[in-house]
């Protein structure tokens, strides 16, 4: 349809001046978008590490050295058991003990055993005594 | 890929590469997108400094909502239009509430000396928005998208969360309102019935 053809009050002769009418956005106003649109993209797409990190006390930080509370929790049960084997030795251990030498077995290593200072022992009774 | 290619990519799939962090997505998609929000604005508000706003905030929401974005779910323009018309529907209610009615808006006088270069395109364009102004929210928003916009009334449809019956009810309603406000005008614009 040509403007001819058309009544003048025909509203496509408005709607036809009207669509180009709108104001262009500024260039500098583009950039501003455009700067808007990166922000946020650089935003959700940063590695989380760049993301600020709660700062760890020292106690957390050995912790997490260590391997944190499950290697606590390790820790904790060998140092049970050690102390419980070293109370109450199973005979087994000790039949080991003495063939790698750790206790001894035999007379001569008996001497390093002898109480060099037996009157100290007395002395001790006499004290109590008296 | 070459900037080239990527502009001959649809909007649903540059919002992906935007989410995805293709800087070259964002530019152009903004460039893109931002002209058609803010005459869209423009014409729903008749405020150039006010539309550049709003257009700012809806991208703004389209970029904050991009990595949920799903594809094919609905079109970034539909999704566009419908928050930039929310947007500028919350400002013209503040407008009212201020009193800065559409009363503010200055009627075209009759008889003045200038009725004969107000043939001018640009004049039957302002005469246009003046008469727009005038319809209720949904009907000038209904009319815009469909003869300002150019867009079908499915997707008007879609935009304003209305049947498409609806939508044809409100374009017609509208059309006769403009018509009604832009008789009035007539003479002052300089037309004539011979």
């Amino acid at each position: 349809m040509t403007d001819e053809d058309r009544k003048p009050d025909d509203l496509e002769f408005y709607f036809d001046a009207a669509r180009s009418a709108a104001p262009a956005l500024s260039p500098a106003a583009l950039d501003r978008m455009t700067a808007q649109a990166l922000a946020v993209q650089r935003e959700f797409t940063a590695p989380p590490l760049a993301r600020a990190a709660p700062r760890r006390g020292l106690l957390a930080q050995l912790l997490a050295t260590l391997g944190g509370w499950p290697a606590i929790a390790g820790l904790a049960t060998a140092a049970v058991a050690g102390i419980w084997i070293g109370a109450t030795p199973p005979a087994m251990l000790v039949d080991i003990a003495v063939q790698v030498g750790a206790i001894s077995d035999t007379a001569e290593d008996d001497l390093y055993l002898v109480d060099t200072q037996p009157a100290y022992v007395l002395s001790l009774d006499l004290t109590e005594g008296s | 890929m070459p900037f080239d290619d990527l502009t001959l990519l649809d909007d649903d799939a540059l919002l992906l590469l935007y989410a995805a962090g293709d800087p070259a997505a964002a530019r152009i998609l903004t460039e893109r997108l931002a002209p058609r929000v803010h005459a869209h604005a423009w014409r729903l508000l008749g405020d150039a400094a006010e539309a550049e706003d709003v257009t700012q905030e809806a991208l703004l929401r389209l970029w904050k909502i991009a990595p949920a974005w799903r594809q094919g779910e609905a079109k970034v323009t539909t999704w566009l239009y419908r928050v930039t018309a929310n947007l500028a529907t919350d400002r013209l209610r503040r407008r009212r509430g201020r009193g800065v009615a559409l009363e503010a808006i200055p009627e075209p006088e009759d008889g003045q000396p200038s009725a004969e270069a107000r043939m001018q395109e640009a004049d039957r364009a302002a005469a246009l928005q003046e008469a727009l102004a005038t319809l209720p929210d949904r009907q000038r928003q209904a009319v815009i998208l469909r003869h300002l916009e150019g867009l079908a009334n499915p997707d008007i449809a879609a935009i304003m969360d209305l049947g498409v019956e609806a939508v044809e009810s409100l374009v017609a309603r509208g059309k006769r309102g403009l018509a009604a406000a832009l008789s009035g005008m007539k003479e002052s614009l300089g037309y004539d019935d011979d």
